[in-house]
């Protein structure tokens, strides 16, 4: 009899959330049915994300809104904090009735104090998002993602809890909005911004816990700078010339510039005043000629067809890893720790060379466990 | 394996499962456990560590996944790495529903996030692939609804099962 036990209704609490966490709503909803005891589970459960498939779904919209409103209503009442609310507006739908019926919603969400908070519109619907999420000191992550950003631009902005902002594909976002977004998170981790337009100059500084930029595809940008003390990653993907200023993160390990017309001065100085960084990915920097990277702590370097590239000379005791994908160039290197290689040459369009006389410092490499030639190339993403 | 070449600066601490069976295992791969770390920064070292939640074959199984998941020694895991890692894990979860469970609850108790949410992905996949009643079958649970509540219920959420 001992295997009739179930084991599963009775896990602790936390890890039967945890194991909800990684399944669709509407799943969820069918497991109410195994049991009282599932019953309940659900109607304690801190998380709602409304995925694509339910806001879509047709002919029960009316009854799915009506299930949304009662459980955040009844996580109100019974003061269960919302750990997440995820939602997601889409084209197809009666805009401004679901818009005030998603205000309602994050309304309760903030009421039941909301910690993450994830808006997904489509950019054809200028949602614009309600000025209680701006002061609205549950949140600890925000995203935002083709939202419209006017009730931004003359409400004070208080989000004392916020460590993750991530801004995508939002409407009227400008440099003032961004500098009084920052200005208002000031414990914040991470943050990312990505095909934002009309954003021109982003300037950070002034955020001592901020370890993670991403900047990604924002057409409009002209400048970045960043002056982060505890800065560990920074990404950025450049559509157009844009000016790169690192002041004092002295903390940066990672650094990964896509389609950065950074010259190699640039790269020399960054590097030599940045003596953290141990992971460096360089993809179509098409100003870059002949580099040298001189550093003891060195581990990653990624080279993606970097056109212009001529000569590469490593001088990375440490390195562990070597990716490089374009043509053939000269290189040279004292790494004799390596021990996984990529490389991929490419010569004219369609052919393919290995030249091996150019690569000889590969003779050396005594640890070297992994060497992939041709078959696999950079892993960029 | 790597791990030969830095045994002789490798601490090692013995942990010993509920039914006293002891398990002898490198100090850095032990503090995957935010649980056995803290007991190690508090000073256990120097005797055996109890880990009175788990049975002998369960702490077995945990401490392959801390050797698997231990730190690499230069402090940088690489993509090709991390590739075979993932693989692992699955292969390791890929266990009977009772052995999955008990792991769910020694990742819980030792406090080892990864493992946590490995098998709790792996129940969440377990639970999103069957229909309620195979569910029920599977894990043993049992249907305290009349068939006029289920019918109920399942009215209810009639659209979240279209």
């Amino acid at each position: 009899m001992e295997h009739k036990i179930d084991r599963l209704s009775e896990l602790p609490k936390p890890i039967v959330e945890h194991i909800l966490s990684f399944i669709p709503l509407k799943q969820i909803l069918q497991l109410t049915i195994l049991s009282k005891t599932w019953q309940n589970i659900w109607t304690l459960f801190p998380i709602l994300k409304l995925e694509e498939s339910l806001v879509l779904s047709g002919p029960y919209n009316k009854k799915f809104n009506y299930f949304v409103e009662r459980t955040l209503l009844s996580r109100c009442r019974q003061n269960i904090s919302i750990q997440r609310f995820e939602i997601r507006i889409l084209d197809n739908i009666d805009k401004e009735w679901y818009c005030a019926c998603v205000n309602r919603w994050i309304g309760y969400a903030i009421e039941s104090n909301v910690k993450e908070l994830n808006i997904f519109a489509s950019p054809k619907n200028y949602y614009k998002v309600p000025e209680s999420v701006l002061v609205a000191k549950s949140i600890t992550g925000l995203t935002l993602w083709g939202c419209n950003l006017e009730s931004f631009r003359s409400h004070d902005i208080n989000l004392s809890s916020l460590k993750k902002l991530v801004l995508g594909e939002v409407y009227n976002v400008n440099d003032q909005i961004i500098k009084t977004l920052i200005a208002g998170s000031p414990v914040v981790e991470e943050i990312k911004f990505a095909r934002c337009d009309g954003l021109r100059n982003i300037h950070v500084s002034g955020l001592p816990k901020l370890m993670n930029i991403a900047v990604a595809y924002n057409e409009e940008l002209d400048s970045i700078e960043i002056e982060a003390s505890n800065l560990e990653s920074l990404l950025i993907e450049l559509c157009k010339p844009c000016q790169i200023n690192l002041l004092a993160c002295e903390n940066l390990k990672k650094l990964e510039l896509y389609s950065a017309t950074v010259t190699d001065e640039w790269l020399h100085d960054v590097l030599s005043k940045h003596l953290h960084i141990e992971s460096l990915t360089l993809l179509r920097c098409d100003m870059l000629k002949r580099i040298k990277i001189s550093s003891d702590r060195m581990k990653s370097l990624t080279f993606y067809r970097c056109s212009e590239l001529l000569e590469v000379n490593i001088v990375t005791p440490n390195l562990h890893s070597l990716e490089y994908y374009g043509d053939v160039i000269s290189f040279s290197s004292n790494t004799s720790t390596l021990s996984e290689v990529r490389l991929r040459f490419l010569n004219g369009s369609f052919d393919w060379i290995y030249n091996v006389e150019n690569i000889e410092f590969l003779t050396k490499l005594n640890h070297l466990k992994q060497l992939t030639w041709r078959a696999h190339y950079a892993k960029v993403f | 394996m790597s791990s030969t070449l830095c045994c002789s600066f490798a601490k090692n601490v013995t942990l010993r499962s509920s039914d006293g069976q002891t398990f002898e295992v490198e100090e850095a791969a032990a503090q995957v456990s935010q649980t056995i770390k803290r007991m190690i920064e508090d000073g256990c070292t120097g005797s055996v560590i109890p880990v009175p939640n788990l049975t002998g074959p369960v702490l077995a199984l945990v401490i392959e996944y801390f050797k698997k998941h231990s730190p690499p020694s230069d402090g940088c895991p690489t993509a090709l790495l991390e590739m075979e890692i993932k693989d692992w894990d699955a292969k390791f979860v890929a266990v009977d529903n009772d052995t999955l469970l008990d792991l769910t609850l020694a990742a819980h108790y030792l406090e080892i996030q990864g493992l946590l949410d490995l098998t709790c992905h792996r129940v969440a996949d377990i639970l999103n692939d069957n229909s309620v009643e195979k569910i029920r079958e599977i894990f043993h649970i049992k249907n305290d609804f009349t068939p006029e509540e289920e019918a109920e219920e399942r009215s209810k959420i009639q659209w979240a099962f279209e």
